[in-house]
C-alpha cells in the first residue's frame, strides 16, 4: 500500500517534470542583441584610459546592468523576446560586444526597446533563490543587501575633475554611479522607420547598438564632475536619476 | 518490517524532493518543530518555503554560531548578538572583522517573526533577506556571500542536514532559510510583567504597577508609540536625541526628506538587558533614558509631538524604571535551546 501511495504520485511528478520543456522548433529565426560600450568613436575595454568629449580622463573598471523585457516593435505592435538579463562588461573578452541571443519570429520589425533596471517584481526578488547562473543570483554583486532590491546599473572607475591634465587618471578619484529602485526603471527604444529590418525564416539577425560613456555624462542632463562621483542612488538621488535618463538614451544604432 | 518500509519510503521521498522544484517537503527523517508562544501572543506568519522543523532549526543554530561565515572565521553572527543580553550586544557599536566598526547598535534578537521589517531604517522587509546583510557588510563579516556559502558548503554535517532540512545540497537558500528559522524560534514573552497579566496579580510590586500606569498614561505616552504585545507599533520616528542626525536614518534607504532622521520603534521587551540604548548606543543606562524623555529632547525639526518636558518627580522615575526592569524575561536568556 504504502508503495503505491507514493509510487503515484512520484510517477505523475516525473512525467510533470519531463513535459516542463519545449522542443525546439525546426525552421526557427534567431534575433542576437550585441551592445557595444564605447567613448566616442573608440571601443570602450575596461581598465583602459580614455579622455572622453570633454577633455576629462576616466578608466572604467565596472560596467555591469540590467535590461528587461526586451520587444521587438513593428508596424503592428511589439513582441517581448526577453524577459531579463545582466550585461556585464567582466564577462567577456575586451573588446567584445555584451550580447544575448534568443529565439524570435519572422518578420519585419522597425525597431526594438527595452528596460534598463528590473521592474518590481523582478526587483523584489530573493536572491538566494536563484542558482549562481541566474541573472538575479547572489553571485552578480547586484543586490543591494542592506535595502530591497537589487542595484540596475552599476558603473565605477576613476576620472579626473579637471580637463586636459596629464595622465594617469589619479586612483583616488573613485566613482561610482549604483542606480536602483522602483522609480529608477526607464525605458530605452531604438529605431524607427527608416531603420527597419526583416528578421528572415530560419535565420540569424543581429541587432547592433553602442552604448556610449560620454552620452551617459552629457546626455539631456549634463553631469558636471563637480555634482558628486559617487551614488548608491538613495545617497544622492537626484545624481541617480540625471545618470538614468542619460544612460537609457546613450544606446544608439551602431554605424552599418 | 517497518525499516525496510521506512527505508523505502524514505527513498522514494528523496527521489521525489529531489526531482520536483519544490524544496519545502517536510522529510521523514526532520519533524515539525513545535512553537510554543506565550499567553497572549498572536500567531506567527511564517513563509511557506520556511516553515519550522526541527533539523532546519538546528541547522540555523549550528550557523548563527559558526565562525567561518565572516571572511576570515573570527566573527558569527553571536558575537555581535549574545543570548545573555537578548542577543543584543554590550557596546554603543559592535565590532565586526579585523575590529572594524559599523554605524549602529546591535539590536536585540526576539520576536523577530513578528518584524514587518528589520534594521533600524526598516530597509530590509524579511528574515531570509537580512541574513546577506550582516555577511557581505564590509564592517561586520566582508565575505562576499556566495563564497561564504562555498565554504560552508564543505561542511559535510551541513550538507546531510540541508538534505534532510531542505532536500537540496547546501546553498544560500539553505543559509538564509536556515538561520531565519532558528531566529524565529527567539521567542521572549515570559517576563514578570507577562506573569501579572496572565494573572498573577504579585508578579509586579507596587512600584512597577504605578511605572505602569505611568508608561500608559496621557501625560507620557509612552505607549503611542512603544504599544501592543511586543511595546512597539515599527513605526519611524524621531525621538529628540540631537538636533542633527550624523544617521539619517528612515531616509537611508526612502531618500524622502520626510524621512529624515527617523528610526523604528524598538520594543522595551528585556530593555534591561540591551544597554547601551537608542539607534548609535549614545546612552550607556536606563535612568539615562527616562532623564532623556523627561528633558523633552533636542529640538529636531522632525521631532515627534509627543516628546515634551515630563516634569517627573523622583518617584516617578524610579517607579518607570521598575516597570522596564519589570519586562525582563530571564527564562528566555537562559533557554539552553538557543545556546549553542
Ligand atoms: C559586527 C556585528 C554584527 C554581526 C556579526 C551580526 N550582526 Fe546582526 N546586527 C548588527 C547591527 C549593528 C544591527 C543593526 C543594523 C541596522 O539597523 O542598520 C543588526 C541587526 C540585526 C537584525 C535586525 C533586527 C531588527 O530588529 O531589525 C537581525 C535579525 C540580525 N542582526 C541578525 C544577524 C544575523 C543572522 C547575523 C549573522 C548572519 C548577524 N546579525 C551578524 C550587528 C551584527
Ligand atoms: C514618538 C514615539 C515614541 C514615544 C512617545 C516614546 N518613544 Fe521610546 N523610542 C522611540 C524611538 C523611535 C526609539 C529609538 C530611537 C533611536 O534609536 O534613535 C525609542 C527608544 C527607546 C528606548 C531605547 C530602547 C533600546 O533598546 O535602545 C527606551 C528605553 C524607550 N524608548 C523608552 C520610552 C519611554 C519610557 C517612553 C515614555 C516616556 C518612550 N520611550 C516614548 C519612540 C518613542
Amino acid at each position: 500500500m504504502i508503495y503505491l501511495r507514493l509510487l503515484i504520485p512520484a510517477l505523475i511528478l516525473v512525467v510533470m517534470v519531463s513535459s516542463c520543456e519545449k522542443d525546439p522548433e525546426l525552421g526557427t529565426s534567431t534575433f542576437t542583441l550585441a551592445v557595444h560600450p564605447v567613448i566616442g568613436t573608440e571601443g570602450l575595454i575596461l581598465n583602459q584610459e580614455y579622455i572622453d568629449q570633454e577633455g576629462y580622463r576616466i578608466k572604467p573598471v565596472t560596467l555591469r546592468f540590467y535590461i528587461a523585457h526586451v520587444m521587438l516593435t513593428s508596424a503592428t505592435g511589439e513582441v517581448e523576446i526577453k524577459d531579463l538579463d545582466l550585461l556585464d562588461m567582466e564577462n567577456v573578452a575586451a573588446g567584445e560586444p555584451l550580447t544575448f541571443t534568443v529565439e524570435a519570429p519572422a518578420g519585419d520589425y522597425t525597431g526594438i526597446s527595452f528596460w534598463v533596471g528590473l521592474d518590481s517584481t523582478q526587483n523584489a526578488s530573493d536572491p538566494a533563490t536563484f542558482n549562481n547562473d541566474h541573472p538575479l543570483s547572489l553571485a552578480t554583486g547586484t543586490f543591494w543587501t542592506w535595502n530591497t532590491g537589487y542595484r540596475f546599473v552599476m558603473f565605477e572607475g576613476y576620472f579626473d575633475t579637471i580637463q586636459n591634465t596629464p595622465g594617469p587618471v589619479s586612483s583616488t578619484r573613485f566613482f561610482n554611479y549604483h542606480t536602483g529602485t522602483n522609480p529608477l526603471y526607464a525605458k530605452a527604444e531604438l529605431g524607427n522607420a527608416s531603420t527597419a529590418f526583416t528578421i528572415a525564416e530560419g535565420a540569424d539577425y543581429t541587432y547592433n547598438l553602442d552604448l556610449d560613456v560620454n552620452k551617459m555624462f552629457y546626455g539631456p542632463q549634463n553631469i558636471a564632475r563637480s555634482q558628486g562621483a559617487v551614488t548608491h542612488t538613495t545617497s544622492n538621488y537626484e545624481l541617480a536619476d540625471k545618470f538614468t535618463q542619460n544612460f537609457v538614451r546613450a544606446f544608439t544604432l551602431s554605424a552599418p | 518490517m517497518i525499516n525496510g518500509k521506512l527505508i523505502i519510503g524514505l527513498g522514494l521521498l528523496l527521489a521525489l524532493s529531489v526531482s520536483s522544484c519544490k524544496p519545502d517537503e517536510v522529510d521523514a527523517l526532520d519533524r515539525p518543530y513545535r512553537l510554543s508562544l506565550p499567553a497572549g501572543f498572536p500567531s506567527m506568519n511564517i513563509p511557506a518555503d520556511n516553515e519550522l522543523t526541527e533539523v532546519r532549526v538546528e541547522l540555523g543554530k549550528m550557523l548563527f554560531f559558526d565562525k567561518a561565515l565572516s571572511r576570515d572565521s573570527t566573527v558569527s553572527c553571536g558575537s555581535c548578538h549574545f543570548q545573555l543580553n537578548a542577543f543584543s550586544d554590550v557596546v554603543a557599536i559592535s565590532t565586526g572583522i579585523e575590529g572594524r566598526k559599523g554605524l549602529r547598535n546591535s539590536p536585540p534578537l526576539f520576536n523577530l517573526g513578528y518584524h514587518p521589517y528589520f534594521f533600524f531604517d526598516g530597509g530590509v522587509p524579511t528574515l531570509e533577506l537580512q541574513v546577506l546583510a550582516p555577511v557581505q557588510d564590509v564592517n561586520e563579516m566582508d565575505h562576499e556571500f556566495p563564497e561564504a556559502v562555498a565554504r560552508l558548503a564543505q561542511n559535510q554535517v551541513y550538507q546531510e542536514m540541508a538534505q534532510i532540512a531542505y532536500g537540496r545540497s547546501f546553498d544560500a537558500f539553505v543559509l538564509t532559510r536556515a538561520i531565519s528559522a532558528f531566529e524565529r524560534t527567539l521567542v521572549s514573552g515570559n517576563s514578570a510583567y507577562d506573569k501579572y497579566n496572565n494573572g498573577s496579580s504579585n508578579a509586579l510590586n507596587e512600584s512597577a504597577k504605578r511605572g505602569m500606569a505611568l508608561f500608559n498614561s496621557e501625560r507620557l505616552s509612552c505607549n503611542g508609540c512603544h504599544s501592543g504585545f511586543n511595546f512597539t507599533d515599527y513605526s519611524f520616528k524621531n525621538n529628540g536625541l540631537y538636533v542633527q542626525y550624523p544617521d539619517s536614518g528612515r531616509m537611508r534607504v526612502t531618500a524622502l526628506p520626510q524621512d529624515r532622521d527617523k528610526f523604528k520603534v524598538p520594543s522595551l521587551r528585556n530593555v534591561a538587558l540591551t544597554a547601551p540604548y537608542m539607534h548609535d548606543g549614545s546612552f550607556a543606562t536606563l535612568p539615562d533614558v527616562i532623564e532623556h524623555y523627561n528633558s523633552g529632547g533636542a529640538a529636531n525639526p522632525q521631532k515627534d509631538e509627543r516628546i515634551q518636558p515630563l516634569l517627573l518627580s523622583n518617584q516617578e522615575k524610579s517607579d518607570l524604571l521598575e516597570f522596564l526592569y519589570s519586562l525582563t524575561d530571564n527564562e528566555f536568556i537562559t533557554n539552553p535551546n538557543y545556546a549553542p
